[in-house]
């Protein structure tokens, strides 16, 4: 019934960067990842900052180039067009960043910067456009005054309602959003969480979201794949990898969710390295991996557990 | 608390805190708040943004600046009632006797020194050391907040650490002064799941190894749920509860604390969504507190006429448990 909206496979990307200790070296963002998104569906992207989740979006909507693999959008191959063929795909897929603070203009008024990308997509004029600013504003629940006021008069929450207001100018196929909830207090995460799930109903929209917290990843995905040191190494059903996690990793990121609970045991705080160096061909998570043997020596591919449900790890569950 | 043997660190006498119009009209945004920390505790203060947590927080260091101001109550630090205290004491209170470390790290550390050098600032201000000794100091400092190798680290430049590192280094400018209290305005708010686990774990056994006492700002419950000893929670700018951390959580009495948990979505999975209905879903109300009755009055569920009329006061229902709500007080009373 789904369709496949993007794919990618096998994405690669290293940047060279001049290390702590003046040494030249290059760290792969995000090494041989792959991706699936149906049509209609909600895709969680988790993992530590510095794990390439970031670094995968922005190969995924083609704001950069990737060093080696490819991107398919409603099967066209995006990650090699040129920018002009891809100007007008655009449209089709918008984004929704972390910080409302810093992703507005506080220059604009909230009806220039939603209409940004009908003026830059060339869709509608005048009173035409003017009526579809107003009609955004009221599907993610703000009142028409808005447009004539500048972002600084609006809370955070109402920001990120700006914001996606403007992703959704062009009505596009596909939003990915990178933390769209993180900066917020929590009824406010609420109330949009609210207003993405009826977005998602009503417009058929395809969602991809990054995010460090799990329970924004239960409340809106379908899917989540879990990132730890540029790869994959778990992915499934949203209930499936957070309710029985095969990876560990993906079971130390559970165990450090705070929990409201005085009597529960303080979030476990892992010893091992949080970042860094591994060598080539090792399985990334051995330095911090309470259940490293020997074989994890060799790096351990994705592979199906389950249905749908794929882990790369030597010692699964 | 204070205890029979421990001094106070901080005392909020009914603070007032208000923002002045270009007409001279003074808006209140913070009201009649009172909270004593004693030595070594810790407390958390719980509650959404603009709720007047974090001005709560900077009064309590004497930074309020135009258009803001103290229109009323005292605070008092250490013994020490800010209103007397001259700028030259003020100015070594803060990092002195009081540290402060705040929810985005990158933006409180100059990125054109390393940090380091920030560090050497920071010891060498609050104390007449060597500049070997300070370079010892800051070795330590660092070290103590797990960042090792420390000469290596202390040779970064902001942008070459990460977000949990650096809010590492926040932490060891804050212990450089010696502090007896700890203010952390969301300290883990931008770091993810494992930093956040570790940064808390840091921030406890620093508390508990040199007797800090803590205020920890946050909008999540369950972040601090393992932290503190005391939960305070404010809405529209007043206290609306407080009691121990376990009686809070087991036993939440305010509506409004009510939802903040409601809202908290960890093992019961899902965050309530609109077929959910328990989660808060009515918009938040602009803080205007100039007005009768209850402040929480147009979100709450169990609203009666009376709500609207009178404003309720802060009334014990058990020991330090207090709670802003004559309708949960009297069904308590029952």
């Amino acid at each position: 019934m789904n369709s496949l909206l993007l794919e990618a496979r096998g994405l690669s990307k290293s940047y060279g960067s001049r290390g702590l200790r003046d040494r030249r070296t290059s760290t792969h963002a995000v090494d041989g990842v792959s991706l699936s998104l149906q049509t209609g569906t909600a895709h969680g992207l988790v993992g530590e900052s510095g794990s390439g989740k970031s670094t995968l979006v922005r190969l995924l909507l083609a704001l950069e180039r990737p060093d080696r693999g490819s991107v398919r959008f409603d099967g066209i191959e995006i990650s090699v067009l040129p920018a002009a063929r891809l100007r007008p795909l655009r449209r089709r897929f918008q984004a929704v960043f972390q910080d409302p603070y810093a992703s507005l203009n506080p220059h604009l008024k909230v009806g220039t910067i939603v209409a940004e990308p009908l003026a830059a997509h060339g869709i509608s004029h005048g009173d035409g456009r003017r009526e579809t600013v107003l009609q955004l504003l009221a599907t993610v629940g703000l009142p028409a005054t808005a447009a004539a006021r500048r972002p600084d008069a609006f809370s955070g929450g109402e920001r990120q309602r700006i914001a996606i207001a403007r992703a959704l100018a062009t009505r596009p196929d596909l939003v990915v959003m990178d933390e769209p909830l993180s900066a917020l207090d929590l009824p406010a995460q609420v109330r949009l969480i609210e207003l993405l799930l009826r977005l998602r109903a009503e417009r058929n929209l395809t969602l991809l979201i990054v995010a460090h917290d799990l329970a924004v990843v239960r409340s809106l995905c379908d899917t989540v794949s879990v990132m730890y040191a540029g790869r994959v190494v778990e992915e499934g059903p949203v209930e499936q990898v957070l309710g029985s996690p095969l990876h560990p990793f993906t079971a130390e990121l559970l165990a450090a969710e705070p929990v409201a609970d005085p009597n529960a045991r303080p979030p476990r705080v892992a010893t091992g390295p949080q970042t860094g160096v591994w060598p080539p061909g090792v399985c990334r998570f051995l330095p911090r991996c309470p259940l490293a043997s020997d074989v994890c020596r060799r790096e351990p591919d994705l592979v199906n557990s389950a249905l749908d449900h794929r882990v790369a790890c030597w010692h699964p569950g | 608390m204070p205890t029979a043997d421990g001094v106070p660190i901080l005392e909020l006498h009914q603070l007032q805190i208000g923002a002045q119009g270009p007409d001279g009209s003074v808006r209140p945004l913070v009201d009649a708040v009172s909270l004593i920390i004693a030595a070594g505790e810790r407390v958390a203060l719980v509650g959404e943004s603009g709720c007047g947590k974090t001005l709560t927080a900077l009064a309590s260091l004497g930074i309020c600046s135009a258009p803001l101001l103290v229109s009323g109550g005292r605070v008092v630090v250490g013994g020490q009632d800010l209103a007397s205290t001259s700028r030259t004491d003020l100015q070594r209170l803060r990092g002195g006797t009081v540290g402060l470390v705040f929810q985005e790290p990158a933006g409180a550390l100059n990125p054109v020194f390393s940090v380091g050098f920030q560090l050497l600032e920071m010891i060498h201000s609050h104390s007449a050391t060597s500049r070997r000794q300070a370079r010892e100091e800051r070795d330590e400092l660092l070290a103590r907040v797990g960042l090792v190798p420390a000469r290596e680290v202390a040779r970064a430049y902001p942008h070459q650490l990460s977000g949990g590192q650096l809010q590492r280094v926040m932490l060891a400018v804050a212990l450089a002064g010696h502090p007896r209290l700890l203010i952390a305005d969301e300290p883990t708010t931008a770091l993810d799941l494992t930093t956040q686990a570790r940064i808390l774990g840091l921030i406890r056994s620093l508390s508990e190894e040199e007797g800090l006492a803590l205020l920890l700002i946050t909008h999540d419950i369950a972040v601090v749920a393992a932290l503190v000893e005391r939960i305070v929670v404010m809405h529209a700018g007043e206290i609306v509860e407080q009691a121990p951390t376990s009686d809070l959580l087991s036993l939440p009495l305010h509506p409004y604390t009510r939802e903040l948990l409601a809202a908290v979505p960890r093992t019961a999975g899902r965050i309530p969504g609109p077929a959910g209905g328990t989660g808060p879903t009515r918009a938040v109300p602009q803080a205007e507190l100039a007005v009768d009755g209850c402040r929480f009055a147009d979100r709450c569920p169990l609203v009666q006429a009376s709500c609207r009329r009178y404003h309720p006061s802060l009334e014990a229902v058990r020991v330090e448990h207090l709670v802003r709500c004559p309708v949960v007080v009297s069904k308590d009373k029952q």
